[in-house]
Formats: structure tokens, sequence, C-alpha cells
């Protein structure tokens, strides 16, 4: 014990290059504990984004998929219709609802300004199946659509870019120099999971778009909700069952159309943030074997610097063993200090991270103490060579080194 | 051998029988000692008098344990020694064996109380002694070569004489058997180097410990009970008071 106490005084003496020392295994430590950090916080986020959107949502994009599985131009084709859209809807018993939805990019104006944003036309379902509430006014209905109504429901952005604070339900705008009637506004709900602002956006009646504004028949996507979670698997192959009738596609055939099920987007979103998260790790953990490298060099440089108090301790009675316990101890506390202080820094700059930017990153209390125990063993395993360098010191030689 | 740290009053017995040393130096062998046969009786006061290269120095440090043999045995309290591992060779230096060097050796950043407290550190046990004893122990010690008020001065706060008093009260705190002084006035001007001799002679008298001195000065080895010369690597001749 009183080696112990004879090792750490030594480090105190020298307390500038102690630190220098520690400081490789600190931000070792420190990176690999903030990476993880904010690798999970990403898959929060995009987890949440995509329940967000609703857990059992699927979506059918046109486009054929090629044999080995990858996806082709999709969402690219024409080929899915409106009364394919109906059809599942009518003819799927695992599916709750489902609308057909298009878009384009359209110059809105109001009698005051005007703003460039994104046109959706959808069914009258659309809001039930995203879980989309308005914020004012009302949505349009089956008859709506049926008849083209020139309607439409603006985004909590597009609203205030146009109409500012003022209640824009009843007033008219006009896209691509048609008018349409403000019959609601949709509540706020911020990123799609593909990096699109769902506030940056009007809603009109499919029909409307394809037929008013677009002047084609196809639609970009049908969204639709299976009954359950459990029964998406269901939904999914009710959907492709019923499109390949529609589309007389045979048995053998490729589909020209594909069915994106929620959780699996779920699971991959899943999968990517922690192969990355993992990717991350690695790189910082290589901070951590470089920190290592420094210990051993300062030991190094510490034995021999030493060499001759090394040979006095020895004449004195100090066994190998004792000396190596000397050396051992200096480069066990060293990185033992930096995985602390690296934790400390780490756990404060999450805290840091989450008041300034509000990322739900958290604290990865077991990987925290994990990594200071693994530092504690580094500086073991790097201090080793340099402690039996010292170990083995010829005393003589060592008494009379200068 | 002697395992105890209470060898006094008699001190160490050491004897070295046909002992040889080669030392390589660059790509020639260098005899340092070719033959060395020397009886040193417990509790003697023997200085090894001879010019430097004479291997008065290597005859000392395998007295010490510090080095082996080529060649013979030094038996220490009639059990030979050069079969011992490094390890044994530390506890058998620890319990029975004071070092005091020329140019003193203290450890420059501890103070002189800890300096003297160090043989301690490396005690094992049975024989290890607790932290409060060590520092009575070293505290006294200290008092007796003359350095009260010291305890706390770093080495490069005080003069030579009284570094190498320090250094004395090291070689000394354990009570061994044998002390080995290589040239301890060498760097000593010439009232402390009388005082220094004075001390090592009067605490060999008092505690009776086998006290061996080298030095290349025959007014300092004429102050032994028996003085023998060393040259190129042999004994050449001896005398006596």
């Amino acid at each position: 014990m009183r080696l112990v106490e004879n090792g750490l005084r030594a480090l105190l003496r020298n307390p500038v290059r102690s630190f220098l020392t520690m400081s490789g295994i600190l931000i070792g430590v420190a990176s690999v504990i903030l990476l993880v950090s904010m690798g999970m916080g990403a898959r929060h986020l995009i987890l949440k984004s995509i329940s967000n959107l609703g857990p059992n949502l699927l979506i059918v994009i046109p486009g054929s998929v090629t044999d080995s599985g990858a996806q082709v131009g999709g969402g690219t084709d024409t080929t899915l219709t409106l009364d394919d859209a109906r059809a599942i809807a009518a003819g799927c018993p695992a599916i709750l609802g489902d609308s057909g939805a298009l878009r384009t990019a359209a110059q809105v104006v109001s009698s005051s300004s005007n703003w460039s944003t994104v046109v959706m036309g959808t069914q009258s379902g659309y809001l039930a199946i995203r879980n989309w509430e308005l914020s004012s006014g009302g949505f349009f209905s089956h008859r709506d659509v049926m008849s083209m109504n020139r309607l439409a429901v603006l985004g909590g952005l597009v609203s205030r870019k146009l109409f500012g604070a003022q209640n824009p339900v009843g007033q008219w705008i006009r896209i691509n120099h048609s008018p349409f009637k403000v019959i609601g506004v949709l509540s706020q709900k911020g990123q799609s999971p593909m990096g699109m602002n769902q506030d940056d956006m009007v809603i009109v009646p499919i029909t409307t778009l394809q037929s008013q504004i677009m002047g084609v028949d196809y639609l970009g996507v049908i969204l639709a909700s299976a009954v359950s979670v459990s029964r998406m698997d269901e939904a999914k192959r009710e959907i492709v069952a019923l499109l390949r009738i529609r589309h007389h596609i045979p048995a053998a055939g490729k589909v020209d159309f594909s069915v994106h099920p929620m959780s699996d987007m779920a699971q991959m979103a899943n999968r990517m943030t922690l192969i990355l998260t993992v990717l991350l790790v690695a790189i910082a953990s290589i901070s951590l074997v470089v920190g290592g490298v420094g210990i051993m060099n300062i030991m190094l440089v510490s034995v021999r610097e030493r060499t001759k108090e090394i040979g006095i301790r020895m004449a004195i009675g100090a066994t190998p063993g004792d000396i190596m316990v000397q050396f051992l101890t200096e480069s066990a506390v060293l990185s033992l200090l930096g995985g602390i202080f690296g934790a400390v820094l780490a756990i404060s700059g999450i805290g840091l991270v989450r008041f300034l930017t509000g990322w739900p990153a958290p604290v990865p209390l077991f990987l925290a103490l994990g990594s200071v125990i693994f530092s504690a063993l580094l500086g073991i395993g790097f201090g080793l060579y340099p402690a039996v360098l010292a170990a083995r010191l010829d005393p003589m030689l060592a008494l009379r080194y200068e | 051998m002697a395992q105890s740290g209470n060898k006094p009053p008699f001190g160490v017995e050491a004897r070295l029988v046909s002992v040889t040393k080669r030392f390589q130096v660059g790509e020639e062998w260098v005899d340092a000692l070719s033959g060395v046969d020397l009886c040193i009786g417990p509790g003697e006061f023997l200085a090894l008098e001879g010019a430097s290269g004479s291997g008065k120095s290597t005859l000392l440090h395998l007295l010490g344990l510090l080095d082996r043999p080529t060649g013979g045995e030094v038996y220490l309290d009639n059990s030979p020694t050069s079969h011992l591992s490094m390890k044994d060779r530390a506890l058998f230096r620890n319990l029975n064996i004071g070092f005091v060097f020329q140019n003193f050796q203290l450890i420059s950043r501890t103070t002189a109380l800890e300096n003297v407290e160090m043989p301690f550190l490396y005690r094992k046990s049975p024989n290890a002694v607790s932290p409060r004893e060590a520092r009575e122990k070293a505290r006294n010690i200290l008092h007796r070569v003359g350095l009260s008020g010291r305890e706390q001065h770093y080495p490069s706060q005080l003069s030579g004489g009284q570094q190498q008093r320090v250094a004395i009260a090291r070689a000394l705190v354990a009570s061994p058997g044998l002390v080995l002084a290589d040239e301890p006035t060498g760097n000593l001007d010439s009232h402390s180097a009388g005082a220094i001799l004075e001390l090592l002679s009067e605490l060999r008298d008092s505690v009776g410990f086998t006290l061996v001195l080298v030095t290349h000065d025959p007014g300092v080895s004429s102050r032994a009970e028996r003085w023998v010369r060393v040259k190129d690597g042999l004994l050449s001749g001896s005398g006596g008071r």
C-alpha cells in the first residue's frame, strides 16, 4: 500500500506532464461515451419520427423491384391509380383505410403575399391514416374529392407565411392561378423521417390536383393503415395479391409496385443508426489506444529519467517486484484518472448538448463505468513493458547512471 | 543465512574465496578481480585501499550483493550467495546491508526523513515495520547523526556533509549487520570528511556492525582496524593498527 502511495506522489510532482499524459485517455473515453450517447439520441429521434407517421402505416410505391431486391426508380412510375387505392380500401380486410397521394411544387398566393411550397393531393381519409389533426377549420369530404372541389387545407408554416397571425379559414388563395378556398389549418407536425418539413405543405383533394393542377391520372403513393400493428404482414400480402390481379401480373412476373410497412423502415433505421454508432465508437477507440501508447511513451521516459533512483531503491532492498509495482501504479493511476475525467467531461458534454439543442441524448452510465475500468486496464497493459524494463535494471549500472 | 534484522552487536561475517570478476568493455574483456581471498570478521572495521580502477569498488559491490562474481564465492555469515535470485539478494540487502556512497545517492525529490525511512518501505512480512515505527526509527537515527530539525529538508537544501549524514542514517536505520561505504568522503572537504569518518567509526563502535570502507586515500584507511591494498584486481598488501 505504501508502494502505491509512493507511486501517486511521483505523479503529483509533475502535474503538467501527468495531465498531458492522461489527456490521451481522457479524450478517448470522452469521445467514446459522447458518440454512443449521440448515437442513442439519433436513434431515438429517428424512431420517434417514424412512429410519428403511424406505426401501422404501409406505403405502396409504384415501380418495379429488381431480382436482387434493390428498388429501381421507385416512386417515378405512373402505374398506381386512384382506382387501385379505392380497391385496396374495399378489398383488403386487414386494411382500415387508405389514401392515394400525389404532390407537386407550386406557387401559392394570398391577397397579401405568396409562398412557394408543396401541394399534395389526398383522399378524404388521409388525416386519419397519418394520425394528424387540424388546428382549426375542417377537412374536405369524400364528396369533395368526387366532385374535384377547389378546397385547400394549409400546413402551419404556409398559413403563417400567407396570412400571418390571421385565421385563414374562409379566405381564398391561388394555386398556379386557380382559386382555392381555405377550409382548415393542419396542426404542427415537424420534420418527416426523410427530412421534409411537413408543415410546409398545402393539401387539396387528389382529383383536383390530378386534373386541374397537374393534368395527370396517376398517384405518387398510396398510404394505407393496417387494422393493427400485428396484422401488418397480412395487410401487405393482401395489397400485393390485389394489385397483382388489378395490374394483370402473372404469378411468376415482376410486380410494378412495392409495399413498405413502417415497421420495416423502423427496423432498418434502427440497424443503420446502430451500425453508424458502432463505426464512430470504433474510430473513437483508436484514440484510446493512442492514449495508451502515449502513457507507455511517458513511462519509458520516466524509467530512464529515474534510472539512478531505481538503482538507489534496489541497493536499499527494493525487489524487482517492488519496482514494477511502483511504475505500474503510476501508469494505472494516470489512465484511471484520464478515464474518470473523460467520463465526467463526456457527461457534462451530454448535459450541455441537451441543454443547448434539446437533442435527447441519454447518459450511458454503464458505458461510462465500463470505459473507466477499461482505461485502468489499458494503463496496466501499456505500463507493463516500461515497468518490466525498470524491474530488470542491473542495480550497479543503474546506480552509476548519470 | 541470517534473516533477522537484529544482527548486531556482532555484525555480519564476510568471506571471499577465489573471487574473480570479468567485465566486457566494448570488445574487450577486463579482469576487475583476478582471484581474491579475504576474510572479514564480524564487527570488524576494514578499509579497502587502492587507486581508481584497481577493483576495490567491484569488491565492495560483490560484498553488497549488488553484483555476482564471475568465479569463486562470496559467503556472508557462512552462507554462499551466488545462487540467490535478484529478489532474495534484495531482501538480504534490505535486512542486513547498509550502503553509503561517494555521491550520497539520496532521492532528491523526497525529504531527509523520507529518504531515511525508505528501507522500511521495502520490508516484507514477517519483518515488516509499521509506518509509525519506521518514522520513529528514522527520527532517532537522524538525531543520532546530528540532523535533528532537518527532517523536512530536501537534499538540495543540505550541505554535502549533511547529505552524507542523511545517507549514513539511511544505511543504519534498519540496524544492518554490514555497512559498506564506497569513498564516503570523496566528495567532501577535509573538515566534513573528518567528521563523517569520525561519525562512522563512532557508530560502529557503539552499534557493532561490520564496516567495510573503500578509499584511495591512505589517510582514510589508516583509521580502520585493518587495511587491505587492492591493485590490478589482486590483494597486494595489508596492515593495521
